[in-house]
């Protein structure tokens, strides 16, 4: 049965059961992906999958269901149980399916060069990645993983109010995780590049960022307690905003959920500050002419000079607050797909230059406990370096920064020109383009 | 789920194109998420997850494949292209002798998910929520998450196992939201087991809502925490996230065969204080983390992993038990049939001390109380963890004197177990989701109170 097919009799199905409307999104993933240590190949994956998620209308309700099988028992499972899920459902917001009448941006084809490439080619870049790895010092001691991946997402939506689309987003990243030690205690180092093709990845460039930043923080030590200057190194930063992202969703707002309710048009960061939800950001392998809800997706600035000018919306949000949909209803969420920190002037050495004495944070950890998006609190562990007079003086590990987001953003003093492609932290596909940026104070907590 | 003689068949060809090691695992999980939003449903949903995932070894190296269309052909071309990526041998193989084990189960269901309707469920959701709304005035939100399922997987390998396993689980969270002033905080409580909804027969979802909330309002009225090093005294339950992160981790075997864990080569050592013993014991009937096998097929077990101080055992997966010389020891786990299975903890905790909690607090001068922990992460191969603090207090001359909000804690595992100075005897679970390599699982972390002589606490400079 293939797609079109289940689709009609799903829609049948719905239709006798007594739905208004409904709306079929189905994600068919590809992935694949090797990781390499000592040689050999421990991570493997090479897997079609597939998800197909409903979504049923009755006056003002709507009931959900996913099924990961095709085949006539599925269709009445999942009509069946989105039936019975509305039936309890009692909100008061009111539930829609888009018409389709908005423009979508035509894309260009997604690349299929990384399906071209053999599966001896790729295990061979993720063992190159470990050997430069390996051979750039001594100090290397063991590469913990060597990864190289790809995936295709293919999106699929079929509503009865006659939205049809399909689309294809590829891309790949590699990563090495690796540990370097002096005989005393051992330091990591991480480094993802986010692909948009194959040849995006210099293995030896990867590498080589990954070792030298473990074997920089070799002999790393705490410092006083106290507060500091802190300048956010641009995949640090990546990581906490993208921490954070969920206060600008909508329905967060909506629910009392986020410290923003209320703050649209008002400053709520530095005036050299701006966002921009750019679904189409030519550099990022994700990009989408449509959301998982069929809208248009728009590039647009949600912090413009420090002021909040949007939130994401879904259509159920963007109903409830009497505004246009935003088209960033991905997952059921209000999320942006590619956050673009538009770059200022300075290089990073001239941030440190102008920080004096402060913190460079490098990296970050327990962000997914730390962080808490409905008070806009943070406190999270943090390695880096300690720069006085202008200038790294020393490794820092076993410190700890806490503030508020809100109040991070307008203490922002200086922003990067050193823009980059960064993972995001969130668990969806997503990137952050954004440069490195300064803060004038946060607390940490070390000694 | 599946015929044998598929089985047989998929197996077979693989053996045959020269793999050293073979295993199915067959998926059919059906699971409800309901989200009630300040006291109405604002979402339901329900979802079937249903694939298969094929696992090859060739010599020490390790393949995985999954799809969702469980078919013979589908199989058997998943198994030749993860062979053909290994680049192995054919060799010639006779007969499979497939044996199929019995399990008896030893979580007893009395009520499955799906014998239970929906409206049953909002119910205890909306008893959570007055729970959490009549606690306090300042309480200005509340969302109740409802979440169980039923999953039923097949595990069957080239040693000629076939086995089937079925877990259930229920849980109910709480999110509670305490406004004042421009202020916000949260509080959250989620318990849950693998049981059907009887599980609420001894947990009253008023009580799980009211705890969340007491979390909240206590938490917004809270000044932020201090900065800096001191004692911490952590309570039982949840608070074994410390020895989750700090210790569980880095013994399982997927760092421990890399040499890439700070207790690689330990074992018969002595790695923590001589107070603490603990255990990793995924046969606790009904318990969160439990299970009849583990997804590999192997009997889950009680593993002593330190005993008064003593590195006893690692958490070993069949895969890393070949380069360690070891026998797996039930301990294979993944979220799902698109994981490879490895080395994971099921319901992980330090055993009982020797002294009441309230004699750890008045022999403490000065220090964190951490009464309610979050989440927190690690790096097995550095040791370096760190944790969020949900609810804490500052000790004072041996009492407790104020709550304090925002505190993180960090530290080094190999460090923090030697600091372990004193041990209550009020041993308790609590609930958890772990997240790693092979996913996201249910997973018990529990301990007693107990005391840590020395760590940072991430907090605000006065």
């Amino acid at each position: 049965m293939n797609f079109e097919e289940f689709k009609n009799l799903v829609f049948n199905v719905a239709a006798r059961k007594g739905f208004d409307d409904c709306e079929l999104f189905i994600k068919k993933s590809t992935v694949f992906g090797v990781g390499v240590s000592k040689g050999k190949v421990e991570n493997y994956s090479d897997a079609v999958s597939v998800r197909i998620s409903f979504k049923g209308l009755k006056g003002d309700k709507a009931g959900f269901s996913v099924s990961e099988k095709i085949d006539p028992q599925s269709a009445e499972f999942l009509v069946d149980s989105a039936w019975e899920n509305l039936k309890i459902t009692d909100s008061e917001d009111k539930e829609l399916i888009y018409d389709g009448t908005g423009t979508y941006k035509e894309l260009e084809p997604a690349t299929d060069l990384f399906e071209k490439m053999s599966v001896s080619e790729k295990i061979k870049i993720a063992r190159c990645i470990e050997q430069e790895a390996l051979s750039y010092d001594p100090r290397i001691k063991l590469v913990m993983m060597s990864v190289y991946d790809h995936e295709k997402e293919e999106y699929y939506i079929f509503n009865t109010k006659g939205v049809q689309k399909y689309e294809a987003v590829v891309g790949g990243d590699s990563y090495v995780y690796l540990v370097a030690s002096d005989g005393k205690a051992p330091k990591r180092g991480l480094k993802v590049k986010i692909l948009s093709k194959p040849d995006d990845l210099d293995p030896k460039q990867l590498a080589s960022e990954a070792a030298s930043e473990a074997i920089s923080q070799l002999g790393a030590s705490s410092i006083k307690s106290g507060k500091y200057p802190v300048l956010f190194r641009r995949d640090a930063f990546a990581s906490l905003f993208s921490a954070f992202l969920r206060m600008f969703s909508a329905e967060h707002v909506q629910k009392g959920l986020s410290p923003l309710k209320g703050k649209l048009e008002q400053r709520i960061a530095s005036e050299i500050f701006t966002a921009v939800d750019d679904p189409f950001l030519s550099v990022s392998p994700v990009k989408r002419s449509f959301d998982d809800e069929g809208v248009p997706t728009s590039k647009k600035a949600f912090i413009e000079k420090g002021t909040l000018k949007t939130f994401f919306h879904t259509l159920k949000s963007a109903a409830k607050d009497k505004v246009s949909p935003t088209g960033n209803g991905f997952q059921l969420k209000g999320m942006p797909l590619n956050v673009h920190i538009l770059p200022g002037d300075k290089s990073f050495d001239e941030m440190v230059r102008d920080m004096k004495t402060g913190v460079v944070v490098i990296a970050m950890d327990g962000l997914h406990s730390g962080v808490n998006p409905t008070s806009g609190d943070f406190s999270v562990s943090a390695v880096g370096y300690f720069v006085e007079d202008g200038a790294i003086k020393k490794p820092v590990e076993q410190v700890t920064i806490s503030g508020s987001f809100l109040k991070l953003l307008s203490n922002i003093v200086e922003i990067g020109n050193d823009v980059s492609l960064e993972h995001s932290f969130m668990d969806i596909p997503m990137a952050f383009y954004t440069p490195s940026v300064l803060v004038n104070e946060i607390d940490v907590a070390g000694m | 789920m599946l015929k044998e003689s598929i089985i047989k068949d998929v197996i077979t060809k693989g053996l045959k194109m020269g793999a050293d090691f073979v295993e199915l695992f067959l998926e059919d999980k059906t699971s409800t998420r309901l989200t009630m939003v300040d006291g109405k449903i604002d979402t339901a949903f329900s979802s079937k997850d249903f694939g298969a995932g094929v696992r090859v070894f060739s010599e020490d190296q390790q393949v995985y494949a999954y799809t969702n269309e469980v078919t013979e052909k589908s199989l058997c071309e998943v198994v030749q292209r993860l062979i053909e990526a290994l680049e192995c041998k054919p060799r010639s193989f006779n007969n499979l002798d497939l044996r199929r084990e019995k399990i008896d189960s030893a979580h007893f269901t009395l009520k499955l998910p799906f014998d239970v309707s929906r409206s049953k469920k909002v119910e205890i959701m909306r008893t959570a929520h007055h729970g959490a709304k009549e606690y306090s005035e300042l309480i200005s939100q509340v969302v109740v998450n409802f979440w169980d399922y039923d999953q039923n997987i097949l595990i069957a390998n080239s040693e000629g196992l076939v086995v089937e396993d079925r877990r259930i689980r229920t849980r109910l969270m709480v999110s509670a939201v305490a406004s004042k002033d421009s202020e916000q905080e949260t509080g959250f409580y989620g318990p849950g087991a693998a049981m059907g909804i009887e599980f609420f027969y001894q947990n009253e979802p008023y009580e799980i809502g009211k705890e969340a909330a007491r979390i909240a309002d206590r938490m917004v009225k809270a000044e932020y925490a201090p900065a800096g090093r001191m004692p911490v005294v952590i309570s039982n339950g949840f608070g074994g996230v410390i020895f989750h992160e700090a210790c569980g981790h880095a013994l399982e075997a997927t760092s421990v065969a890399k040499g890439a864990s700070v207790f690689a080569g330990k074992i018969g050592q002595r790695v923590a204080s001589e107070k603490v013993s603990a255990v990793d014991d995924g046969t606790i009937p009904n318990a969160w983390g439990s299970a009849n096998i583990d997804d590999e097929g192997n009997r889950t077990r009680r593993n002593v992993l330190i005993e008064n101080g003593i590195l006893k055992s690692y958490l070993v997966d069949k895969f890393h038990a070949k380069k360690l010389g070891v026998e797996a020891n039930g301990c294979g786990r993944r979220e799902s049939y698109k994981f490879a299975p490895t080395s994971r903890m099921s319901n992980t905790f330090i055993l009982p001390g020797e002294y009441l909690p309230e004699e750890i607090i008045s022999a403490t001068d000065y220090g964190l109380y951490a009464k309610r922990m979050g989440g927190g992460s690690v790096h097995p191969a550095t040791g370096e963890f760190n944790f969020a603090v949900a609810e804490g207090y500052i000790i004072e001359k041996g009492r407790i004197v104020k709550p304090v909000r925002g505190a993180t804690l960090i530290g080094k595992g190999s460090e923090v177990l030697e600091k372990i100075d004193m041990v209550g005897n009020d041993l308790a679970r609590g609930q958890g989701m772990c997240g790693s390599v092979s996913g996201s699982i249910p997973a018990d972390v529990g301990q007693p109170t107990i005391r840590v002589s020395e760590l940072t606490v991430g907090g605000r400079n006065k």
